[in-house]
């Protein structure tokens, strides 16, 4: 239609640039004024150019092109602004741009369903991509932002203390929480809550622990959280020490426990020895800690001045005065702090505050997984598109001739790119729907296997968020996947295209182009993926070949809790102890049981100051944490640890003096000479306490998890010492999981108000403990996976078409006598050019990316050069091998045969 | 495309700079696009030399209007390039009068107010 003109070849660069967009863009006017005026717009710009190149300097000419450009545009803008008032006022309106929109759907879906197999392809792709991103999106939505969910949390924090500097955060000792309570002004309410404790409740003969958060009475204030029946905590009934007095319960236990009845208002219940009187149902999902309680009551923090500076067990909780920052607030804290510092030296010298916001403190280090995974299936959908991309792109260049015929027929440009943009959206739009299907049905999955070790609190659903969250993500991609064969549409010149007799053969340089820049992406950004999860891998292959120190194999575990109103004296507790093991070691297929208070792996217990008699003795500012454990005689050797020195508790130690088993960190910490006969003491006063001597050392266990290398920690006697809660072990020949009635049988006998709880194999223990560690690799190997098959099609589509868009070529050299050899290597030499300076662009920006996984690797360096160095030829591989079925097609090919066809 | 016109040239009063310019250009004369931006950059001394793009807008808004319409194919002088002339119509005529005598009102006005020299007004009246 606008033929090309002569064109200065010796003008700028720019002004050539500047001159070819000016004629595209007078393409892009309506059809009706385009073909009045287009033609005639061009001869006059490049009359008005002529003359301007005889008599201006070269620059001048650029600046004459931008003008026009400038003036076009705002040209192209006027022109559809009349054509919307000339259709208004024709009465066609919003309900004839519909018409005509639904016309170009209809259109665009015909022309897809006569190529159903582009159709499925893409759809599929699409799908993939868009299902892992809702998937995804929604587990981030579900932990991120609807955790805590109508609490207004934004403005939540969480308060701690912090007696010895950054990194050791305590809870809040009672006495300063009131003062911090008083004196605050950048705290509109502050609240908090203690450890969550335990009472038996007896529900149809079968007992049950529940657990039962003890709170300030304002802790529903702060939170701003409304019962579902009944009310909540009144002031006065914080001052009531004796009992639980009052709760508050949790839906699901109301609905559980209590059949759903409305009328528990006031109902007494019965828990352990005491009776609490029903005041309130708090409605479905409201929980303010990582594990969910079954009930809440109000208790007084601060009942006695003398300790309640020294011991730290409360959570501060506050809500942000309105327009302050959280920074303001922990300054104002501060303030409140230092003022405490001088009036109580002895206990709060040093000790500062930090701020955490809540949602933070719940939600914890399961965000940098979940933005990593985020980001990864981001990428994943971003291959996906340059696919379908891709795949549109030789659509556009295989219809060519049909295009040009409806050209001929009168279809305008725009109206071309109009079926170009309803087919990209129909594509997408079957893809969101066909990812959404996916996302429903891997969601389950996802959250089934609790994979990402998620905090119970979150609410992940497919909700509307997501549903928006998918329809963006659906409107992106069609206009991603339509943009490429859009423009390569602008640039086509039907009339040639009818000329050359519709063979369309010659493919242009810059849709060349476009191609192996979608190829280049998608391999640079599969290499990029695969190196995450290459890493991700190998940091969980390590974490695997852990030695956890003890042996946990066939060993059965669950926790048995005496409640005190019952078991108030040592020796009735002893007593049990004992029974317990001695009942479940006569279970059959059983070759050992003991106690202790912390599993391997698992974690837990408490620390204590100690001081021993070693002769640099520390001041008491900086005096040394320990770990303490209780284990019954017997639990080393059942477990595997073995001893370095000395002897493990014995039964006769009942009587004697106290003793305890130390591990290696702390005898090479204190007594590095030999640490058996050597004693110290726990606790925070020299003169109180008896001391304590080290009978045996036994080797390092992990017991923080699996990476955290082993604290120094004591174990001393259950028979000195007998435990209200204790874990259970029990070592089996066969599988641990068939003991597990035969000793729920065994505690019956002993106590039928009892319960077995957490009832695990050691193994399960340690799986858990590199759960989010696995579940993080297995999700990144999977999108990665995902996303290395998409390359591998992209790979295997360009290579096919330029194939056979090469066919005529290859024949005629093999008629010249090129074996076919030679032709397979030019086409692999072809994969390689693209896939080489691809993969080298994806470890570039892997190198520059895996700094955000180190914090999740464990003794790999997040530029591990195995992992850098196999990657890409992994890669290449997968390159090569989906290239090889075009490019034996091309070596097969019979000359004679296609010259014939041609 | 052409409207039907409108009884009355002042419904189309003020006219733009441009479309008064343009009018005022093939006011007795036909010229192609090309012509009628030397024109006007001729008359103006070179201060308004409208892009091509700007041009046709003003041609298409105004032949819309029924102000202008196309000569025949061949221009004046214009050495046998391709395009259209365009011509004034009667009802364009009517117009470019119209505002030119709001215009002179104008400068009346101004002149009365002493905001002009005597020889600048005359000018700008030509």
């Amino acid at each position: 239609m606008i033929s090309g003109g002569s064109s200065g070849p010796r003008d700028p660069a720019a002004a050539r640039g500047l001159r070819s967009i000016y004629r595209r863009l007078l393409r892009l006017l309506p059809s009706r004024v385009r073909d009045e005026y287009a033609e005639e717009m061009w001869e006059t710009a490049r009359r008005l150019e002529e003359e301007f190149r005889e008599g201006h300097g070269r620059g001048a000419l650029r600046r004459f092109w931008m003008r026009e450009n400038l003036g076009l545009v705002r040209t192209l803008l006027l022109a559809y602004r009349d054509r919307g008032r000339d259709r208004v006022g024709r009465g066609m309106s919003l309900r004839g741009a519909a018409v005509a929109a639904a016309r170009d759907l209809r259109q665009a879906m015909r022309s897809c369903l006569r190529r159903p197999g582009y159709l499925a392809i893409a759809v599929v792709t699409v799908g993939l991509g868009i299902g892992a991103n809702a998937a995804l999106f929604s587990v981030v939505d579900g932990v991120l932002f609807d955790t805590l969910p109508g609490l207004e949390a934004d403005r939540l924090v969480q308060i701690w203390e912090i007696p010895h500097g950054p990194g050791d955060r305590w809870e809040i000792a009672p006495a300063d929480f009131q003062d911090y309570r008083t004196r605050t002004r950048a705290l509109e309410a502050l609240g908090g809550y203690g450890f969550t404790m335990e009472f038996t409740y007896m529900a149809d003969d079968e007992p049950r622990v529940l657990r039962a958060l003890p709170v300030s009475s304002n802790f529903f204030d702060v939170v701003r959280a409304d019962p579902l029946y009944g009310r909540t905590f009144l002031a006065e009934e914080e001052k009531d020490p004796e009992g639980i007095g009052v709760v508050v319960l949790s839906h699901a236990f109301w609905r559980s426990e209590l059949g759903g009845d409305p009328a528990v208002i006031g109902r007494t219940l019965r828990l352990d020895d005491d009776e609490a009187v029903v005041v309130g149902v708090m409605p479905p999902r409201f929980h303010v800690q990582t594990r969910p309680v079954d009930m809440w009551f109000p208790v007084w923090a601060a009942t006695d001045e003398s300790w309640s500076r020294t011991f730290h067990y409360w959570y501060g909780i506050g809500r942000l005065t309105p327009d302050l920052t959280p920074e303001d607030a922990e300054r104002d804290l501060l303030a409140i702090a230092h003022q405490l510092e001088v009036e109580h030296p002895e206990t709060n010298r040093g000790h500062l505050i930090e701020l955490v916001p809540l949602r933070e403190a719940v939600v914890g280090d399961v965000r940098t997984s979940l933005f990593v995974l985020l980001g990864v299936v981001g990428f994943v959908l971003l291959i996906a598109c340059s696919n379908v991309a891709n795949m549109s792109l030789v659509e556009v260049t295989r219809r060519r001739r049909e295009l040009a015929v409806r050209a001929a027929l009168g279809a305008s440009h725009s109206e071309l790119l109009r079926l170009t943009l309803a087919e990209g959206l129909i594509v997408a739009a079957l893809g969101g729907a066909v990812g959404l299907g996916l996302a429903y049905l891997g969601l389950d999955l996802l959250v089934g296997l609790s994979p990402l070790a998620l905090p119970g609190v979150a609410v992940i659903e497919l909700d509307a968020t997501v549903l928006g969250f998918t329809a963006t993500a659906t409107v992106i991609t069609a206009l991603f996947i339509s943009l490429a064969p859009a423009l390569s549409l602008s640039r086509t010149d039907f009339i040639g295209t009818l000329k050359e007799g519709g063979r369309g053969a010659t493919v242009g340089r810059e849709q060349r182009r476009a191609q192996r820049a979608f190829l280049t992406l998608q391999l640079a950004v599969a290499a990029a993926l695969l190196i995450g999860a290459g890493l991700m891998l190998r940091s969980f292959q390590k974490l695997q070949a852990v030695e956890p120190g003890a042996s946990l194999d066939n060993v059965l575990t669950a926790r048995v809790r005496l409640p005190d109103w019952r078991y108030e004296d040592e020796a009735a507790r002893l007593e049990f102890w004992n029974r317990l093991v001695e009942r479940v070691e006569a279970i059959p297929g059983v070759t050992g049981a003991s106690l202790t208070s912390v599993l391997p792996v698992r974690g837990g217990g408490y620390g204590s100051a100690l001081f021993t008699d070693a002769p640099n003795q520390p001041d008491v500012a900086s005096r040394p944490a320990m770990r303490v454990r209780i284990v019954q005689p017997g639990y080393f050797s059942l477990m595997r640890i073995p001893f370095l020195m000395g002897r493990d508790h014995s039964r006769d130690d009942r009587s004697g003096p106290p003793v305890a088993v130390i591990n290696e960190s702390m005898a090479s910490r204190f007594w590095p000479d030999g640490a058996v006969g050597h004693r110290f003491k726990l606790g925070n006063d020299v003169e109180e306490g008896p001391w304590i001597e080290v009978i045996g050392v036994i080797q390092n266990v992990k017991e923080q998890g699996l990476q955290r290398e082993a604290l120094p920690a004591v174990y001393l006697s259950n028979l000195q010492n007998p435990r209200q809660a204790l874990r259970l072990v029990a070592r089996t020949e066969l599988d641990p999981a068939q003991i597990v009635p035969a000793v729920r049988g065994s505690l019956r006998d002993l106590d039928a108000m009892l319960p077995l709880q957490e009832v695990q194999t050691m193994s399960a223990v340690a799986g858990a403990a590199v759960e989010r560690e696995r579940s993080t690799a297995l999700l990144l190997g999977i999108f990665a996976a995902l996303a290395t098959l998409l390359a591998a099609l992209g790979v295997y589509g360009v290579i096919s078409y330029s194939v056979a868009q090469r066919n005529h070529e290859i024949a005629v050299r093999m008629a010249l006598g090129a074996d076919a050899a030679r032709v397979l290597g030019s086409v692999i030499g072809e994969v390689l050019l693209t896939a080489t300076p691809a993969i080298g662009l994806g470890l570039l920006v892997a190198a520059g990316g895996s700094r955000v996984l180190s914090g999740m690797l464990y003794q790999v360096s997040a530029l591990d050069p195995v992992t850098f160095t196999s990657i890409p030829f992994l890669l290449t591989a997968v390159a090569l091998v989906a290239a090889f079925v075009p490019a034996r097609r091309a070596a097969t090919t019979d000359p004679a045969r296609t010259l014939q066809e041609e | 495309m052409t409207a039907p016109p409108r009884a009355e040239p002042e419904a189309f009063l003020p006219l733009t700079h441009l479309s008064y310019h343009i009018l005022l250009v093939l006011a007795g004369t036909e010229l192609h696009g090309y012509g009628i931006i030397k024109e006007i950059e001729r008359r103006t001394g070179g201060q308004m030399r409208p892009e091509t793009g700007t041009l046709y807008t003003a041609i298409r808004r105004l032949r819309d209007e029924g102000l202008l319409e196309t000569a025949g194919s061949a221009g004046q002088g214009e050495g046998g390039r391709r395009g259209k002339a365009y011509a004034v119509t009667a009802l364009g005529r009517a117009v470019l009068e119209a505002e030119s005598r709001r215009l002179a009102r104008l400068v009346e006005v101004a002149r009365q107010k002493r905001v002009l020299g005597d020889a600048e007004a005359l000018e700008t009246s030509g």
